[in-house]
């Protein structure tokens, strides 16, 4: 049968399905509320007008389409801008929480803010969120698993959470922040590893490509089955880290947040001194390895769990993002150890692992400044040519991806083998898979946009007045959804000092990064709107 | 023996050919009268036409009552197929031969559960890979058989004027190489085979086959002024069957070959298949090419291109070009002589390598082994357990009757291994490697064997 479907009904469709990502998230919000209620925080008027927003918005949305979403099929230009649209108006209606907040509050934090600001005196806690550039910027930040803040004030410190005291966020708004990084991460698996495959855009395709065995092509015959496959996965592991955080002394409310940021190799802390805030080498350790984890692709965690743990060794992409974390793990222990005398090993060995995977997976926590590593050149210089590496296909991690690094790797290493044999016929392998050439072409074309996009960046930002290590920085970190950079946006410093247009800037970056760069760019191609 | 052959074509007229000379009952099966006519002209056997895998066909070929079964179509399912009904059809100790070319075939768990019920599975470009592999562990050897599980091995080597084999006397061997102990067991001179006495000379330009102890076969080779460094470039002209089979036995070995091809499609399936293996598209008669991949720094130059023409000019360039040692393969048996005199080492057809196979196997049971000396089947390398009522067992060699044509080229007894000579004594449960010539095998095996035969 010919479906003969007009633009309205694509329409209809798109906002279908919108409208029902709003009324999940206007339900998402609901935990956050209860929170804030009991703590009976200033936030608690803010999460439920938000709330209460997205609903009303999903439902009208969603029953207004309902007829058209019926009769409409979802090919591939459907999927991209079903994919554009609905990752920017998570980031929208996800960013009404941190925006309302300290406007709804009872004690107007906004107005407070302006009569301080006139005193020139330190503004009161929350009042970063009321220019709504700053909110949108802090929540698709969230939503992209990013972990870039702008907060300035109100992070808490070692002691934590103190009932009653105002020079700290409330706890509503930090569970909401967390929660958009933890939902970000499941979007994240089945857009990764079940949505995009099927567009057929590049390199994500691998994620099948590599996986050895034929009978492994998908983990489940449907699309929705692999999804729901993938995660409990991610539950199952989320649950353990939870319980590995409380049993090191993490209170419950800490333990969930830095659960969904690590799971989802986000990055936010409600500490202002990151995980470094602890000052437990049991709490580092375990975050260590579940970043390597939410590292990872997870359809290897799946088949492992499924009771064929050599998956792993069999995975050459695997093989490459082990030996490029240890490799960097030697070069910064040593570096460190050689210009600081009395570190003992352990804790140069622990600081370098932390800030390596957490670079490498584009969490982007901190257990140290590793601003100060200026005199060790290395141990820095490692640490952001890591920003440009990125986790596996199929993870939470963002940035450029271990496998298409590989690929590029391979390429350039088949150009020099043809050098010295012009003759000679020589497919690309994944392992033992041969890598089809329409996915190398896809992985130059990556590559090509994405440093591109990266000078764009920094020049964007540099007219916006950043010196350029922190535009540099700010544009890697943000495309690679990693979080912190250096100089201004240092791992202890925040995105505050950017204009808000560097803001929303630096927000489509992150949306850009995540969704792999030509989902989104497709919707700027003429050829894509052409009917 | 009555035997049905199925596949008229190369392969089943040689067996064919040699079965009625030994004496069994044969009817060949085949689709084309015309075949079917030229190999009942020239030999004396029963011919039915038809497909060879339709139980009506069988049948009519009478099944019932045969012994044997060899499957030699061109099509790996037929012959498959044709075993399967045969199986049901016929006798129950039926022996079942097929040629499986396909080698996913022989994946071994389908060889394990046998579903086809074959006794034996021919693979002839397997088996020639399988042999020119092992031709391709010394620079220069032109043969490499082994026996007694490897621990007896039978080395063929090209005798040139400066050799210091050329112009020895058998009888002085022992003198001249008093530190390694081998035998000279026959020598290919021209298109004849000779099995030597103590008063033969060698001369350059025969291929002498040599047999040692698998242990001293470098310090032999060396001995005899063959160096023995290790094979390791290897250029493969043809990705057929063949070619693709050695390219993987190479790589099995760590080797990286390089492998020509002309068809440039069939270069990119052969790319995705092999994994060191340089594929190289293009002609492999195109000097340029040749000498871009520096054809002359070969240690060995293997030609198995499915066309005759392609394999003679490349070996010719080849050996113009000086790779040091040129192997060909060939469809047609009968262009061997004309291969080799155009500078080939060793010729090799994959269609008379399933012929040997099949005849080896064929005899299975009076020998423990035969391999065939060069490719042709003028003289043949068998070996033997020696049985306590036979005649051989007892006497000094010198004493020993032994037929014209043929000689004991090895014993292996328990863990060691005898190079025998005249007084030399061959003790019950010896194996006994011997050489020899076509028409001097049935005596050899009645005079080894006479327990069975009484029996």
């Amino acid at each position: 049968m010919l479906h003969r479907v007009s633009w309205f009904t694509r329409l209809g469709m798109l906002a279908n399905m919108v409208g029902i990502l709003m009324i999940a998230l206007g339900v998402a919000m609901i935990p956050p509320i209860l929170v804030a209620d009991h703590d009976g925080t200033q936030d608690f008027f803010g999460l439920l007008a938000s709330s209460l927003i997205a609903l009303i918005i999903g439902f009208m949305l969603f029953i207004t389409s309902r007829r058209a979403a019926k009769r409409t099929y979802i090919g591939h230009r459907e999927g991209f801008l079903i994919v554009g649209v609905g990752w920017f108006s998570a980031g929208l209606i996800g960013a009404l929480p941190f925006y309302l907040y300290p406007h709804l509050s009872p004690e107007g934090i906004c107005q407070l803010a302006d009569q301080l600001k006139q005193q020139s005196m330190a503004p009161p806690i929350g009042s970063d969120f009321c220019a709504f550039s700053t909110a949108a910027f802090e929540s698709i930040s969230g939503f992209t698993t990013t972990g870039a803040t702008a907060i300035t004030t109100g992070l808490w410190t070692e002691a934590g959470w103190v009932a009653g005291d105002k020079s700290l966020l409330p706890r509503g708004i930090l569970l909401w922040r967390s929660l958009t990084q933890y939902l970000g991460g499941m979007g994240l698996i089945v857009l990764g590893v079940a949505v995009l495959p099927l567009l057929g855009i590049g390199g994500m395709q691998l994620f099948r490509a590599e996986v050895p065995g034929p009978q492994t092509d998908k983990l489940a015959p449907r699309i929705g089955e692999t999804a729901k496959l993938l995660w409990r996965v991610y539950l199952l592991l989320s649950v353990t880290l939870f319980i590995l955080l409380a049993v090191g002394g993490m209170d419950t409310f800490d333990a969930v947040c830095h659960t969904f940021t690590t799971m989802a190799t986000g990055g936010f802390s409600t500490r202002a001194m990151s995980i470094g805030g602890f000052e437990s080498a049991y709490l580092e350790w375990t975050i260590i390895l579940f970043m390597f984890i939410g590292g990872t692709n997870f359809s290897l965690h799946f088949m492992a769990l499924a009771g064929r743990p050599t998956i792993y060794k069999k995975d050459p992409e695997f093989w490459a993002y082990s030996s490029i974390i240890l490799t960097a793990i030697t070069l910064i222990c040593w570096s460190l150890m050689s210009v600081t005398a009395e570190l003992p090993f352990w804790d140069s060995l622990r600081t370098s692992a932390f800030q390596v995977i957490s670079i490498i997976t584009t969490t982007g926590f901190a257990s140290t400044d590793y601003e100060q590593w200026h005199i060790a050149p290395v141990a820095l210089m490692t640490l952001t040519g890591l920003m440009f590496i990125g986790g596996m296909a199929g993870s939470t991690s963002g940035g450029f991806k271990v496998v298409r690094h590989v690929l590029v790797v391979l390429t350039w290493t088949r150009e020099l083998f043809l050098l010295s044999h012009p003759r000679a016929k020589r497919p690309i392998r994944l392992g033992n898979r041969v890598v089809p050439q329409e996915v190398i072409r896809g992985v130059a074309a990556f590559a090509g946009a994405y440093f591109t996009l990266l000078t764009l960046g920094t020049i964007f930002f540099c007219v916006d007045g950043q010196d350029l290590l922190t535009g540099f920085t700010c544009s890697a970190s943000t495309l690679g959804n990693v979080g912190p950079g250096l100089g201004e946006i240092g791992p202890m410093d925040n995105f505050s000092g950017l204009s808000p247009a560097s803001k929303w800037f630096a927000s489509t970056y992150m949306v850009l990064g995540r969704l792999e760069l030509f989902t989104l760019l497709i919707l700027l191609s003429p050829s894509f709107w052409r009917r | 023996m009555r035997t049905i052959i199925i596949g008229a074509g190369v392969v089943g007229l040689n067996i064919a050919s040699r079965l009625v000379d030994e004496g069994h009952d044969v009817t060949v099966v085949d689709t084309d009268q015309g075949a079917l006519d030229r190999i009942s002209n020239s030999l004396d056997v029963n011919t039915v036409r038809g497909h060879g895998s339709h139980p009506k066909v069988l049948l009519s070929a009478m099944i019932q009552t045969a012994q044997m079964i060899v499957s030699v179509t061109d099509s790996d399912e037929v012959n498959m197929i044709a075993c399967v009904n045969a199986g049901v059809l016929g006798d129950s100790e039926l022996i079942r031969i097929a040629r499986v070319r396909e080698p996913s075939y022989s994946h071994p768990d389908i060889l394990d559960a046998d579903p086809y019920g074959l006794n034996l599975i021919i693979n002839p470009e397997q088996e020639t890979a399988h042999r020119i592999s092992a031709l391709l562990r010394y620079p220069n050897v032109t043969e490499m058989l082994e026996f007694a599980e490897g621990r007896v091995h039978l080395v063929g080597v090209r005798v040139t004027s400066i050799s210091p084999l050329a112009g020895i006397r058998l009888l002085e061997i022992r003198d001249r190489f008093s530190r390694v102990e081998f035998l000279i067991a026959a020598i290919t001179r021209g298109d004849e085979v000779i099995i030597p006495t103590g008063a033969t000379v060698v001369l350059p330009g025969d291929e002498v086959h040599i047999v040692t102890r698998s242990k001293e076969t470098e310090a032999v080779l060396s001995n005899v002024g063959i160096k023995v460094t290790p094979v390791k470039r290897v250029m493969i002209i043809g990705g057929s069957r063949t070619g693709l089979a050695l390219a993987t036995f190479l790589e099995r070995r760590g080797l990286v070959p390089k492998l020509v091809e002309s068809d440039e499609r069939k270069a990119n399936e052969l790319a995705e298949m092999l994994t060191s293996t340089v594929v190289i598209h293009g002609s492999p008669t195109d000097t340029r090419l040749l000498n871009e991949e520096n054809a002359s720094e070969m240690n060995t130059f293997v030609a198995c291109d499915d066309r005759e023409e392609t394999n003679l000019m490349a070996a010719l360039l080849g050996r113009e070009m000086g790779a040091k040692r040129i192997i060909v393969t060939t469809n047609e048996p009968e262009y061997r002589p004309l291969i080799k005199s155009a500078g080939a080492d060793v010729c090799l057809s994959p269609r008379m390598v399933a012929v040997s196979s099949i005849l080896h196997f064929i005899r299975r049971g009076r020998v423990v082994a035969v391999q065939a000396l060069g490719d042709g089947e003028a003289a043949e390398a068998l070996e033997f357990e020696a049985q306590l009522a036979s005649d051989a067992v007892g006497v000094p060699l010198r004493e020993l009757n032994l037929p014209r044509g043929a000689l004991i080229a090895a014993l292996v007894r328990e863990d060691s291994v005898l190079i025998p000579g005249g007084d030399t004594v061959i003790n019950e449960g010896d194996h006994v490697v011997v050489l020899s010539r076509q028409e001097a095998v049935h005596p050899v095996e009645r005079l080894l064997q006479r327990r069975v035969d009484r029996d």
